[in-house]
C-alpha cells in the first residue's frame, strides 16, 4: 500500500476497462518480454531511489514491494489487453528466453508454459496491500475472513453448521496470518531503527557497560563527517549528552526538586538573524547573539544520518549553529541538544570556542552526590590522593589524571563483575575498578573520575559523545565512527563560571583500540557507499538541484510514455463484434437436474464445457442402485429444457422427485467414498 | 413390420442389407429426409453402392439410377440431351440419369470439374435448365455421391464451393470381422438387396420430410448451432471457414435425426452427434496446419469440446 489512492484507482480502472472495450494488441513474445523489461527497470530504479532516500535501508525492499502493483503494471497491461489469454512464462527469465530463441533457430520444438498473469497480479496486489507505510492490519482480518470464507461458503450446500464451521476455519487462518505478519513486521521491518547515528543515545538515560563482562563490540560505520574551516583547530570531543546521577551502571538526569519535569526541561533554542541574512540558533540560553556568531569563531560543518529527536553532537563550548534544515531544535538544562530534522540526512555548520558552556550552573545537591554503595571506596581514594586539599581545580584535575595515567590500564575487554562475592569487600564494579582491578574502558574512567571529583567538592557530570580521532589535517576533514564513542566528564569551573571538559581516560586509549580492532578489508567499500549516498541525497535535496532533477525525470518519463503510447497506437487492433458476442445465449430455464450438478460433481468430477449433461451423467448409471432413474430423469430434463413447446407441471414434479431420489443416492455414494 | 413408425421401418430395412453401419445409415437417411445430399468418402468395396440401392429398394415407387463418373464424362451424359427425331423433324429431349429419385454418383472426383459442376448445380437447385428449358426433378431427389480419398491417382478434387453443397460427408469404413462374416453368410445364394421388399411408400417419405420440418428447435440451440459454426471462423488453422449454409444444414439434419430418435424436439446431443459430419468437409485448412498433420474433423471435434453446451 503506497497511500496513493488516485494511482491505484487509475490502474484498477485501466485493468478492468479491458472487459468492456474492444481495443486489443497482438503482443508477440518480444512485446511480452519488453513489458517485463520495463517493469524490471522500474523496480531497480525505485529500489535505488528508496535505498538512497531512506534512513532505514532495510525497509527499501518492503517499500518497493508496496509499489509492485504499479511497477508490474506493464506486464498486467499486456495480459489484459493482449489478444492472447495468457502470457508465456519464459519472458521472466533471460536464460529461458535465450534457450527458447536458440531452439527456434534450430527448428526444435519447445513447449512453452503459458501463465495467466492476472492471478499472479492479484496475489501481488494483496501482498503489497499488507506492506508499506499505509498498510492497516485492521483491514487484514475481515478481509481474509471474507476472502477465505466466501469460497468455503459457496462450496457447501446451505447447512448452517457447515457455514459456521467454514467461517471458523477462515477466522483461524486469518488470525494465524495476522499473528505471523505482525511477528514478521516487528522482527524484520524496524530492526534497523536504532542504527542511525546518535539515536542509540538518549538524552535522559545512558546504560553503561559497567559491571558487564566480555568484549565491547563497536561498529566501524561512519556516523558523522566533519569539515573544518581552513585555519581553524579541530575540536577534540563532541558532546552528545550529559547526566548527573549514577546508579549501578546507569547514568541518568536528575533535576532539583521543584523544577519542571524532564520532558518539559527541553526548551526551544532562540534564533538569531544576522545582517548577512543567515539564521543562527544560539546554543546557550542567555547568549549575546552578536558574540555567539562572530565570524572569527572557529567552525566546522557536520554531516550525517539522523532520526527524529536525535542528539546533535557538538563541542562543549559550542556557540551557535546554522544551515541545518530543521523543524525544531531544543536543549535541556544539561546542555544536551535534540533536533527534529526535515530530512533523514542533515548538514550544517557549528560555531564554537568562546569559553562558555550551554549548561545551567550546577545544583550542589545533585552534582556533588556520590552514590552510597560507592561512597566508602571513593572517600578512601580521595583521602589517599589528597584530592580535597588541592587548592585549585586544575590541580585536582591533574592529580586525578596523573593517577589514572600511571596506575590504570585502558581495555575494552571487561573483566569486572558487578557483584562477584557478597562477602568480599569492595563489591561494586566501580569500587573494584578503583581499588583492585584498575582496568577498564572510558565509561569506568569517566564514572570513577566523576565520583572522585564530586567527593573532592567539584560539581561534575558524566558526559557521552564522540572523540575526534580520525582526522585529515590537510583537507581539514574528520570522520566519526561508531568506535569513536567516548565518555568523559564535565566539571564546573567556579572561577570562570563555566563547565568544561575533563577527559580522565589515559590518552593512548584510541591507539590501543586501533591495534586491537585491526583494519577491516571492506570498510573502504562500506564507507564509500555511505558517503556517496549521503552526499547524493544532500545534493539532490538542494532546491536548485531538485528542480533540475524533476525536470529531467519528467522529460524522461514523458518521453518514454510518448514512445510507448505511439507504438501501441500504431499496432492496436479492434476486436470484432463476433468475438465478444460469442457468449452463448443463456436460457433462464433450469431444471431439477441442473440443480443436481454440484452434487454429481463430487463423484464425476467437473463437467467439460463441451460435454452435454446426459453424456456427463452417463457413468452414474453404473454407480447407483437404480440406473433407470437417471435415464428417465435425463429424458424429462431434455424435454423441459429444449422443447420449446410448453410442458405440463406433472413433468416438472416428476423430475423433481427423480432428482431428489438420485441426490439421496449420490450423497450416500459420496459418503461411502469419503 | 407395419406396426413400427415409418423412420424405424426404413432404417431396419436398410440395416438388414448393409451390415454393421447403423449410426451412419441413420445419419444418411436423416440427411435424405432433411432434403440434403450425402458425400461418402470411402475406400472401394465398403458398401456404398449397396446402401444406395437398398435405400431405393426400400422405398416403393422410387427410381434409382447410378452414374459412374469417368474423366471423359460430359455434362450431357448426366443431364440429358436433345436429339433430332428424323420422323417428326423435331428435337426430342432424352432425359439423363439425373431425372430420378435417388442418384448414386459414383467416384464423383474422377470426372472433370465441368461435369462435376453440372451435377452439383442441379443438386442445389433441384432442377436443371437444359437448352433453355426448365426441368424439375420432383419432390424426392436425393444424391449419394462417393469419392475416393483425394490421395488416389487420377482424381480431380472437388472445389471448395461444391463441397459446401453436400449437407453431410461421412465414411462407412471397414466393418468388424464378425459383421464381415455375417455379410458373407447373407450373400451365399443371392444378394439380400435383391430380396428387399419396399417397406415405405414415396408418399410416406414426403410426409416424413414435412414432419422433420416441424421438429421443434429451441432459440437457445439455434445460438449453440451458430456458435459451433462461427467458431471455425476464429481458428487460425482454418483458411476457409464454414458458411451460414453449414448452420442451416446442421439445423435441418438435426431435426431429421430427432425424428429418427423418436423425439419431437432437438436436443444438444443430436447437434453434437452430426456436427463433425456436417461441418468438417466444408473447411479448408491453412497449409501450415495441414503439414502439422491436423485434419478438419479433429478441429471440429475440438470446437465441440470447447464450446460451452447448453445443459
Amino acid at each position: 500500500m503506497t497511500g496513493n489512492v488516485i494511482a491505484a484507482v487509475l490502474l484498477a480502472v485501466i485493468v478492468e476497462t479491458a472487459h468492456f472495450v474492444r481495443l486489443r494488441w497482438n503482443f508477440d513474445d518480444h512485446g511480452y518480454a519488453r513489458s517485463w523489461h520495463l517493469s524490471t527497470i522500474a523496480i531497480i530504479v525505485l529500489l535505488v531511489v528508496f535505498w538512497l532516500d531512506d534512513s532505514h535501508r532495510s525497509l527499501a525492499v518492503s517499500r518497493v514491494m508496496g509499489w509492485l502493483p504499479v511497477l508490474l503494471f506493464p506486464v498486467q497491461f499486456t495480459q489484459s489487453y493482449g489478444l492472447q489469454t495468457s502470457i508465456p512464462l519464459n519472458i521472466f527469465s533471460f536464460f529461458a528466453r535465450q534457450r527458447y530463441e536458440r531452439n527456434l533457430r534450430h527448428g526444435l520444438q519447445e513447449s512453452v508454459i503459458k501463465l495467466n498473469f492476472g492471478n499472479a497480479y492479484l496475489v501481488i496486489t494483496l501482498v503489497a496491500s499488507t506492506l508499506g507505510e499505509q498498510a492497516n492490519p485492521y483491514f487484514y482480518l475481515p478481509g481474509i475472513v471474507l476472502l477465505i470464507g466466501w469460497p468455503m461458503v459457496r462450496n457447501r450446500r446451505k447447512r448452517p453448521a457447515g457455514v459456521l464451521f467454514a467461517l471458523f476455519i477462515a477466522t483461524l487462518f486469518a488470525l494465524t496470518g495476522q499473528a505471523t505478519l505482525h511477528f514478521a513486521t516487528s522482527k524484520y521491518s524496524y530492526r534497523g531503527k536504532d542504527s542511525g547515528s546518535g539515536t542509540g543515545l538518549d538524552a535522559k538515560t545512558s546504560h553503561t557497560q559497567i559491571g558487564k563482562l566480555g568484549d565491547i563490540k563497536v561498529s566501524r560505520d561512519i556516523l558523522w563527517r566533519l569539515k573544518i574551516r581552513k585555519g581553524d583547530p579541530f575540536p577534540s570531543l563532541l558532546r552528545a549528552a550529559s547526566y548527573n546521577r549514577y546508579i549501578n551502571g546507569t547514568w541518568d538526569t536528575r533535576l532539583p526538586p521543584g523544577s519542571r519535569s524532564l520532558v518539559l526541561d527541553f526548551q526551544d533554542l532562540s534564533a538569531y538573524g544576522t545582517s548577512d541574512s543567515e539564521d543562527y540558533y544560539l546554543i546557550r540560553a542567555n547568549a549575546d547573539g552578536k558574540e555567539a556568531t562572530l565570524p572569527t569563531l572557529p567552525r566546522f560543518s557536520i554531516r550525517g544520518s539522523v532520526n527524529n529527536k536525535s542528539l546533535l553532537p557538538m563541542p562543549g563550548n559550542a556557540a551557535s549553529i546554522k544551515d541545518f534544515e530543521l523543524d525544531g531544535i531544543e536543549r535541556n538544562s544539561f546542555g544536551t541538544i535534540r533536533i527534529y530534522p526535515q530530512n533523514p540526512i542533515i548538514d550544517g555548520t557549528i560555531l564554537w570556542g568562546d569559553h562558555q558552556s550551554p549548561e545551567v550552573p550546577p545544583w550542589p545537591q545533585q552534582d556533588l552526590a556520590v552514590i552510597r554503595s560507592e561512597s566508602r571506596t571513593v572517600a578512601e581514594v580521595v583521602e589517599s590522593l589528597g584530592l580535597k586539599s588541592a587548592p585549585t581545580l586544575d590541580e585536582k584535575l591533574n592529580i586525578v589524571k596523573r593517577w589514572f595515567d600511571q596506575n590504570f590500564t585502558y581495555t575494552r575487554y571487561l573483566s569486572i563483575p558487578a557483584f562477584y562475592d557478597a562477602s568480599a569487600n569492595p563489591t561494586t564494579a566501580i569500587s573494584q575498578f578503583l581499588t583492585t582491578d584498575r582496568k577498564g574502558h572510558c565509561e569506568y574512567f569517566a564514572t570513577a573520575a566523576t565520583l572522585l571529583l564530586r567527593e573532592a567538592g567539584v560539581p561534575t557530570r558524566y558526559t557521552i559523545g564522540f572523540a575526534v580521532r580520525e582526522t585529515d589535517p590537510k583537507d581539514g576533514t574528520a570522520v566519526i565512527r561508531g568506535e569513536h564513542c567516548h565518555a568523559w566528564c564535565r566539571v564546573w569551573d567556579e572561577k570562570n563560571g563555566i563547565w568544561k571538559d575533563f577527559d580522565p581516560t589515559p590518552g593512548n586509549w584510541f591507539a590501543l583500540e586501533e591495534q586491537r580492532l585491526g583494519k577491516s578489508s571492506f570498510q573502504w567499500l562500506a564507507d564509500g557507499l555511505l558517503i556517496a549516498r549521503e552526499d547524493f541525497f544532500l545534493w539532490r535535496n538542494r532546491p536548485k538541484n531538485q528542480l533540475i532533477i524533476s525536470i529531467i525525470v519528467t522529460i524522461l518519463a514523458v518521453g518514454a510514455l510518448i514512445v510507448i503510447i505511439r507504438r501501441l497506437a500504431k499496432s492496436r487492433h479492434v476486436v470484432h463484434e463476433h468475438q465478444s458476442a460469442e457468449s452463448v445465449f443463456e436460457s433462464n430455464i433450469r431444471t431439477a437436474l441442473n440443480e443436481l450438478e454440484p452434487t454429481a460433481k463430487k463423484i464425476l468430477g467437473p463437467r467439460p464445457p463441451g460435454q452435454s449433461l446426459p453424456q456427463w451423467l452417463l457413468p452414474l448409471q453404473g454407480l447407483i442402485a437404480a440406473p433407470e432413474l437417471v435415464a428417465e430423469a435425463i429424458t424429462l430434463h431434455q424435454k423441459l429444457r429444449f422443447d420449446p413447446a410448453p410442458s405440463s407441471k406433472s413433468v416438472k414434479d416428476r423430475l423433481q422427485s427423480l432428482a431428489d431420489q438420485i441426490r439421496e443416492q449420490l450423497d450416500r455414494l459420496a459418503d461411502a467414498k469419503a | 413390420m407395419p406396426d413400427l413408425p415409418t423412420p424405424a421401418r426404413l432404417e431396419q430395412a436398410v440395416c438388414s442389407v448393409v451390415r454393421g453401419q447403423e449410426p451412419v445409415i441413420r445419419r444418411i437417411l436423416a440427411t435424405m429426409i432433411s432434403g440434403g445430399h450425402v458425400l461418402l468418402e470411402d475406400y472401394p468395396g465398403t458398401g456404398k453402392t449397396t446402401m444406395a440401392k437398398a435405400i431405393a429398394a426400400a422405398i416403393s415407387g422410387s427410381v434409382f439410377k447410378r452414374v459412374q463418373f469417368t474423366p471423359d464424362l460430359l455434362p450431357s451424359d448426366i443431364l440429358g440431351i436433345s436429339v433430332l427425331d428424323p420422323r417428326s423433324q423435331e428435337f426430342r429431349f432424352h432425359p439423363g440419369p439425373i431425372f430420378t429419385n435417388i442418384l448414386l454418383a459414383d467416384e464423383i472426383n474422377r470426372a472433370s470439374p465441368r461435369t462435376q459442376s453440372a451435377l452439383l448445380e442441379a443438386m442445389a437447385e433441384g432442377q436443371a435448365t437444359i437448352e433453355g428449358e426448365r426441368h424439375d426433378f420432383g419432390s424426392l431427389f436425393f444424391v449419394i455421391a462417393t469419392q475416393n480419398p483425394v490421395e488416389f491417382r487420377g482424381t480431380y478434387p472437388l472445389p471448395e464451393a461444391q463441397m459446401d453443397r453436400f449437407a453431410l460427408q461421412c465414411t462407412l469404413g471397414y466393418v468388424s470381422a464378425a459383421e464381415e462374416v455375417a455379410i458373407l453368410a447373407d450373400q451365399v445364394q443371392t444378394h439380400p438387396v435383391d430380396q428387399l421388399e419396399p417397406v415405405v411408400s414415396r408418399d410416406e417419405i414426403l410426409e416424413l420430410m414435412d414432419a422433420a420440418k416441424k421438429i421443434r428447435f429451441s432459440e437457445e440451440l439455434r445460438h449453440y448451432t451458430v456458435a459451433l459454426v462461427a467458431a471455425t471462423r476464429s481458428r487460425p488453422e482454418v483458411q476457409l471457414p464454414a458458411s451460414p449454409r453449414a448452420s442451416l444444414a446442421l439445423m435441418k439434419v438435426s431435426q431429421a435425426l430427432a425424428l429418427f430418435e423418436g423425439l419431437d424436439f432437438v436436443s444438444p446431443e443430436i447437434i453434437q452427434s452430426v456436427a463433425v459430419d456436417v461441418i468438417a468437409h466444408r473447411l479448408v485448412l491453412a497449409p501450415e496446419a495441414k503439414y502439422l498433420g491436423q485434419n478438419a474433423r479433429q478441429i471440429v471435434e475440438d470446437i465441440i469440446a470447447q464450446t460451452p453446451v447448453p445443459v
